[in-house]
Order: structure tokens, then C-alpha cells, then sequence
């Protein structure tokens, strides 16, 4: 690993030799280059691995893969705190199968995210797929966002590799994620007018925290949620145009937080995605970064009259 | 003096003493609060006399629109609307502050600011009158709420420097307990981030310089440079600024940037910021930035919770 650039690659195994056979030259490299070397996954399933390639300067990785986007985001301050040093970040992980179609998804679309969110950055993954208990779509999928596969004999490329935004757009067109029912609860409307200014903000802030008070999400979750559309709306303010709206809607322990504003809309399909971390010489806005892992989803909606962010909560 | 009073004046010291009121607007709900609190203390307040109330019926009538029980304390002699030419006169205000204190008022507190003394007072006149201010919060405990409208740059920082008490701007209160602690108060959002970034490059300065520890009303000074209690002096010069986020409800990531960015200098120069009080989400968001790295944090509370 020389420069900023990212390799992502598909390991497809269905033995522990197999598997070995793939990762340890792969981490022996890393570890002779300098690297840092992170081993996730959990000992049980992969001791084998574990246990062929401990050694000086490998890690074991704990936590990690509870959701995409704090893996992703997790990845990003790692390798972003090594830039200083230089040294590269290898990483090799089993990818959370998911409990739910929904979840699945949600993990396909970090598989779909990796080469952009890490790209600035001297990052090399391993994404680890068992062939003998991964249901067989999952594969395909996995075969469809990573651009080589790697096997005991090295890296060779991979045919059925498709463009990481059309998986994305598939994704969301497949999976998106529930819109509130007609029946839920409007529990906040507001309007900013054309030409408020920051000082205008509080009060929309103050009245989503009013209204999450006692709307059963728990108090941390109520934090953070509106930690986040506090983000958004400052976003809106600032790089969209007025008026904005705010629809604040709830229905069981559920909640949806929508931020229109009517601007040129936000075109880039990565908002939120791209590092604002110091160590990416093109660091991007932190708002938007931050709100999407302070909420368990946002969805970004360009309609003809502006920009539309949705944020979603579940208790 | 003995410890305890010394903790229990600064503790009080909050709401009262000589602080600066920055705003955009008219400050027409910072002065209510202001009086709420003096009337709660039993304080006598001084206001000095601009257009909107340029007598005590018509600020009566304000502070009764904030939900303030004025008229009754108008007549008990506690709200006085005071004509500009006398209230911007050294010796006119001490002997208001003498009168108000010898009528048996629990204490004092006023409330005016550079464009009501513009008819006064030169510029120069009116820094010195400040510096009145100042000198008689600490001899006489008579707090004043300075109000300067649309302050910005350089204009901002001078009224900064002459504040030594605490700062305001809507939803921020930042507090100087002198010795290298800050206590912030309330919100930050965009709209006084950039202020919270200026407060605090104003503060740090005053702490390296040693220069930010105000006597107590009515005390002798309690500051001793050679007897810092928190043995974080060196050669005259703190190193460690301890900023207080306990009362801070909110701060947008622009704030933490702010913190960031207003403390610069300071840990540039080798000086140090301990942010205590935090609450959980804070410190999930400093780890989250990587803002935390400028700053000591306490070590419970892992922001890498997820």
C-alpha cells in the first residue's frame, strides 16, 4: 500500500483452510508493511482464523459491524488518525448476514458505500462471506459490489461487479425504508420562512424536543434524534433556501423527521457519507456525517422545489 | 476568607456581577430576566432611561408583559428608570448605588449599555465607566447587565475584555469564576457559535495572562498567585482551563468546532482544556468528530457506545 487508495475485496470461502490459506498473506503483507491489522468477527465462528494469524501486530477487532454506518464511520476515524503516521489500515471482517430483509439490505448498501467513504484513505478490507451457511442471494449481492475477489491464490477481478451507485439506487428502490402510515401522528409542523437566519433555529429545535418528550423513545435516543434534525436544519438554512419545513410524524414507538427545504436540492448521492475528518484533504461538511449516525436512518429526497432529508427513529 | 464563602459567593455570582450582553435583538428579554432575578433577590434596579423606556411606567409595562410582578415593585421603590445624563456620570451612579444600598435594598443592579450613553459619553468616557462598573461590583456586589446591540470584531472583543463577571447572548451564558474556570450555560447553535469561539479566545487569554480573577463583592481579593489551590500555575501563568458544561443543554457540532477553535491559541501556547460536566451525548460527539483529541475529558462515559 503506497498512496490513498482503497481496495475492497470479496472473500467467498467455504473451509477453515481455505480461509487461512486467503488471509494470512494478506495480513503477513500488512503486518511487514507497517500496517495496522484488525482481525473482527467473533472467535467462536472464526478461532481458526484467529488462531493462524495472531501475532505481533495483529489485532483482534471487538466491537465494530453493529450497524453499517457506524462501521463505516468507525473505519473513517481509524484510518483518519493513522494519516498522520502513514501507516495503512488493513482490515479483515465476516459481513453481518442480518436478521431482516431490511437489515440485509442496510448491510449490502455499507458493502455498496466502502469505497467511497474509505477512499481518501490507505485502506485494504477483507469482506469474509461463508458459502456454506450464506443464503445464496446475499452472495450475489456481494458479488455485485466488490470490484476482485481474493482466494488462495491471490487477487483476480470480478466480471460481475456493477457500478456501487446502481446498487445503491436498487437497494432503495427495493428496501426503502417505511414511510410513516396514513394513520400516524403529526406531532410537530413548522415553517422557517425565506430568509430566516440561525437565530430563527431555536425555536424549531425547541419544539421537536418538546415534542419528543415523553413520545417513548428513550432519553438518549430522544438526544440524539434531535441532535440530528438539528444538524439537518441547520443544513437547510444554511446551503438550501427557505422556506423550511419541518413534519415531525410518530406512529407506535416509530418516528419520522422530515426537513424540506427549497433550494437547488442536494445532488450529491453521498452526503453524509463523505469524511469530514481532518485527514481527508477534500474533508466534507460534519452535519449531515454526524446526523446520519445519530439516527437510525436518513434518506435523502431531491424533489423539483428542493431538497428533502428524512430522519428516522425507533424507540 | 474562608473557603466555603468563597465557593458560595462564586456560586451566586452566575446571575449577578458585570457582564456583557451581546445581541442581535433588543434585549428586551434578557433585561426581564435580569429584573427577575433582582427582584427575587430583593435587589433595587437602575435602568437607564433610552427611547423605549424613557420612564418607569413604560418599563414597568415591559416587565409586566415578561410575567413580572412590576407594578407592585415600582411602588415599593425597587424600579427606577434613571435619566441617562445621571446615570452615566461616576459620581451620580455611585451615590445611586450608596442611596440604593442605604434604603435597606438587598442590593443593586443595572442594566444600560454604549448606545444609551452615546449622548454622554465620549467612547473613551465610557470605557472608564466601565471600568466604574466593575470596580463597584467588586466593592459594593452591585451588579450591571451591559447590552451592546449588534457588537461585532474588534468592537466585540474590547467589550469582552471589559466584562470580567460572565457573557450573554440569548440561549449562551458563559461565566468567569476567575482561576481558570468557565462555566458555560444554555445553547449553541449556529446563530452565537461564532460569538462562544470569540468568549472563549477572550477567556483563555485572560487566564494564561493570569488575569481573570475578579475580587468578590464586598472582599478583599481571594486570588493569590502564589496560593492556586489547583497547583496548575506555572511561573505566574495558568495552563489549565476548566471549562464547566454542566448547565450546557445543547451544542450543535459547530459549537464543539467553536470550542475548538476558540481555545486554539491557548493550547497552542501549552495550555490545557478540561471540559467537565458533559453530558453523554456530548462526549459521544466529541469522540465521534474527533474533536475531542484538543481537550482532557474525563475518562467514564466511552463515546463509542455503538
Amino acid at each position: 500500500m503506497t498512496t490513498s487508495t482503497c481496495t475492497h475485496d470479496l472473500v467467498l470461502f467455504g473451509s477453515d483452510e481455505e480461509l487461512i490459506d486467503t488471509v494470512a498473506p494478506f495480513v503477513a503483507d500488512g503486518v511487514a508493511a507497517g500496517d495496522r491489522v484488525l482481525v473482527h468477527g467473533d472467535p467462536g465462528q472464526l478461532g481458526a482464523l484467529h488462531e493462524a494469524v495472531s501475532g505481533p501486530g495483529v489485532e483482534s477487532g471487538g466491537a465494530g459491524y453493529a450497524t453499517p454506518i457506524a462501521t463505516l464511520s468507525g473505519y473513517q476515524r481509524l484510518c483518519d488518525a493513522e494519516t498522520a503516521s502513514g501507516r495503512g489500515v488493513r482490515a479483515i471482517a465476516p459481513i453481518p448476514v442480518g436478521s431482516s430483509p431490511a437489515a440485509r439490505a442496510d448491510w449490502t448498501r455499507y458493502e455498496a458505500l466502502v469505497a467511497r467513504a474509505l477512499g481518501p484513505y490507505r485502506f485494504a478490507g477483507l469482506c469474509l462471506y461463508d458459502t456454506r451457511v450464506t443464503p445464496p442471494e446475499l452472495i450475489e449481492r456481494a458479488r455485485d459490489v466488490h470490484r476482485h475477489f481474493r482466494g488462495p491464490t491471490g487477487l483476480r477481478p470480478n466480471a460481475h461487479a456493477r457500478p456501487d451507485l446502481e446498487v445503491l439506487r436498487d437497494i432503495d428502490g427495493a428496501h426503502p425504508w417505511p414511510p410513516p402510515p396514513p394513520d400516524a401522528r403529526t406531532a410537530l409542523a413548522a415553517d422557517l420562512p425565506a430568509g430566516a437566519g440561525p437565530v430563527a433555529m431555536s425555536t424549531p429545535r425547541h419544539a421537536v424536543r418538546e415534542a419528543l418528550r415523553d413520545g417513548g423513545l428513550p432519553h438518549e435516543r430522544a438526544q440524539e434524534y434531535l441532535a440530528a434534525i438539528s444538524e439537518v436544519l441547520t443544513n437547510a438554512l444554511q446551503h438550501g433556501r427557505g422556506p423550511v419545513q419541518i413534519r415531525l410524524l410518530t406512529s407506535d414507538d416509530r418516528w419520522w423527521c422530515t426537513v424540506t427545504d427549497h433550494g437547488s436540492g442536494i445532488d450529491d448521492p453521498y452526503t453524509g457519507i463523505d469524511s469530514p475528518l481532518p485527514g481527508n484533504p477534500g474533508a466534507a461538511g460534519t452535519g449531515l456525517w454526524v446526523a446520519r449516525q445519530l439516527c437510525d436512518h436518513l434518506t435523502i429526497n431531491n424533489t423539483p422545489s428542493g431538497a428533502s432529508v428524512v430522519l428516522h427513529q425507533q424507540a | 476568607m474562608a473557603e466555603e464563602e468563597v465557593a458560595s459567593a462564586y456560586a451566586a455570582a452566575p446571575e449577578d456581577g458585570h457582564q456583557l450582553l451581546v445581541t442581535e435583538e433588543d434585549g428586551e428579554e434578557d433585561l426581564a430576566r435580569w429584573a427577575e432575578r433582582g427582584l427575587a433577590r430583593g435587589d433595587k434596579l437602575l435602568v437607564a432611561a433610552d427611547e423605549r423606556h424613557p420612564d418607569g411606567a413604560a418599563l414597568v409595562e415591559t416587565l409586566t408583559r415578561h410575567g413580572l410582578a412590576a407594578a407592585g415593585a415600582a411602588r415599593d421603590g425597587r424600579i427606577e428608570v434613571v435619566a441617562a445624563a445621571r446615570f452615566y456620570n461616576a459620581e451620580g451612579y455611585e451615590q445611586l448605588v450608596e442611596q440604593s444600598l442605604r434604603d435597606g435594598h438587598g442590593g443593586v443592579r443595572s442594566f444600560g449599555g454604549p448606545h444609551i450613553a452615546a449622548g454622554v459619553l465620549d467612547p473613551a468616557g465610557f470605557a472608564e465607566f466601565e471600568r466604574l462598573l466593575g470596580r463597584l461590583w467588586a466593592s459594593r456586589g452591585a451588579s450591571a447587565l451591559c447590552c451592546y446591540p449588534g457588537v461585532r470584531d474588534e468592537t466585540l472583543d474590547e467589550a469582552i475584555r471589559r466584562h470580567r463577571s460572565g457573557w450573554r447572548h440569548r440561549l449562551l451564558h458563559l461565566h468567569d469564576r476567575g482561576h481558570g474556570r468557565l462555566d458555560v450555560h444554555g445553547e449553541i447553535d449556529s446563530s452565537n457559535d461564532e460569538l462562544f469561539a470569540a468568549l472563549l479566545a477572550a477567556a483563555t487569554h485572560r487566564v494564561s495572562t493570569g488575569t481573570d480573577t475578579e475580587p468578590l463583592p464586598g472582599k478583599r481579593r481571594v486570588h493569590e498567585p502564589e496560593s492556586d489551590p489547583s497547583g496548575t500555575e506555572v511561573h505566574g501563568r495558568r495552563r489549565l482551563l476548566v471549562l464547566d458544561c454542566t448547565g450546557l443543554t445543547f451544542s450543535s457540532v459547530s459549537g464543539w468546532r467553536a470550542t475548538v477553535a476558540g481555545t486554539e491559541a491557548f493550547r497552542a501556547g501549552g495550555g490545557r482544556v478540561a471540559l467537565t460536566g458533559l453530558h453523554p451525548l456530548a462526549v459521544r460527539l466529541l469522540h465521534m468528530t474527533g474533536f475531542a483529541a484538543a481537550f482532557d475529558l474525563p475518562e467514564t462515559g466511552g463515546g463509542n457506545r455503538r
